[in-house]
């Protein structure tokens, strides 16, 4: 995985065509993000370590896996996922509220990289049941039972045409068995047929003056 | 059943480290000696003290991250892989690590 992960990294920075000059305007904007980023990672993490709650970060992490490992897995009807977003979205503001992450993050800090992981993992958890939720079919990656109902009740009422009530016959086969449903032959053209065709044609070509 | 463990806690580079003796109450004889590290960290925790820090990744013994030592061998009493499918029925009760 970490192999993978540097053969990417690698990749996309090839691509990426990085500025050689640190002065060009390109190297300004990105120190500017790296900034910004190491600043945001910097609040993370203070504000992490200042909570000093009551609950531990693996105590969340069983309670997150517990909640989404009911309701958003591959079999997952609307009201399940919907269940699971508020129960997620109460476990993550309780998180920010009654976490306890031990130690400093100037040493090592197992919990503190825990933490930032679990705080991680509330906001994909509700990204995996919103999206499900929110789109009308069941592909993919989820299985949205009611969409499978409505479709295999859909495909029996398709089947049930006005001819098949009782008293009226459906044709097995339509009128002409060599057309298909929309008249377009389904069979090729003889060759007597061609002939007829190319002297029609003749007839119908407009005379040369 | 009970372990004592001994464990060496070294809080950074610059400070010297010393071997810390916790006891842990296992209810469960499957656990591996990972889940029993877990079991003392929730406890430190809830006493306000810093948990052992320790290697692991996969927990199934394939990625070799926890591989640490228990009683000076790198795999323990018996002939396991690491330490993840190490049980606590390979010990005693009462024993120290």
């Amino acid at each position: 995985m970490q192999g993978l992960f540097r053969r990417l990294l690698h990749r996309s920075l090839h691509r990426r065509q990085l500025p050689r000059d640190n002065k060009s305007p390109q190297c300004s904007i990105l120190r500017l993000k790296v900034k910004q980023a190491v600043a945001c990672v910097k609040q993370t993490i203070e504000l992490l370590l200042s909570i000093k709650g009551k609950r531990t970060v693996d105590s969340f992490h069983a309670s997150w896996a517990r909640s989404c490992g009911t309701s958003v897995e591959c079999r997952a009807p609307r009201k399940g996922l919907q269940f699971a977003i508020g129960q997620i979205r109460a476990l993550q503001e309780e998180y920010w509220k009654n976490v306890n992450v031990p130690g400093s993050g100037e040493d090592l800090n197992q919990s503190l990289e825990k933490a930032g992981r679990v705080a991680d993992f509330f906001e994909l958890a509700e990204l995996c049941a919103s999206t499900p939720s929110t789109a009308n079919e069941s592909c993919g990656g989820h299985f949205r039972e009611e969409i499978r109902r409505l479709k295999a009740r859909l495909s029996v009422m398709m089947s049930i045409t006005p001819t098949s009530r009782p008293g009226l016959s459906r044709p097995r086969q339509p009128a002409h068995a060599d057309q298909g449903a929309l008249g377009i032959p389904l069979r090729s053209p003889q060759p007597e047929e061609l002939q007829v065709n190319e002297a029609n044609a003749k007839d119908l070509a407009p005379e040369e003056s | 059943m009970k372990l004592t463990l001994k464990i060496w806690r070294q809080k950074n580079r610059k400070e010297a480290g010393k071997f810390v003796t916790y006891s842990v109450d296992i209810e469960n004889a499957e656990m591996s000696m990972l889940e029993v590290i877990d079991v003392l960290n929730e406890n430190l925790i809830e006493k306000g003290e810093e948990p052992v820090a320790f290697e692991h990744d996969c927990r199934e013994g394939i990625c070799g991250s926890c591989g640490f030592m228990i009683n000076g061998v790198r795999i323990g009493p018996m002939p396991a892989p690491l330490s993840a499918s190490l049980t606590m029925r390979h010990f005693k009760d009462g024993q120290e690590l």
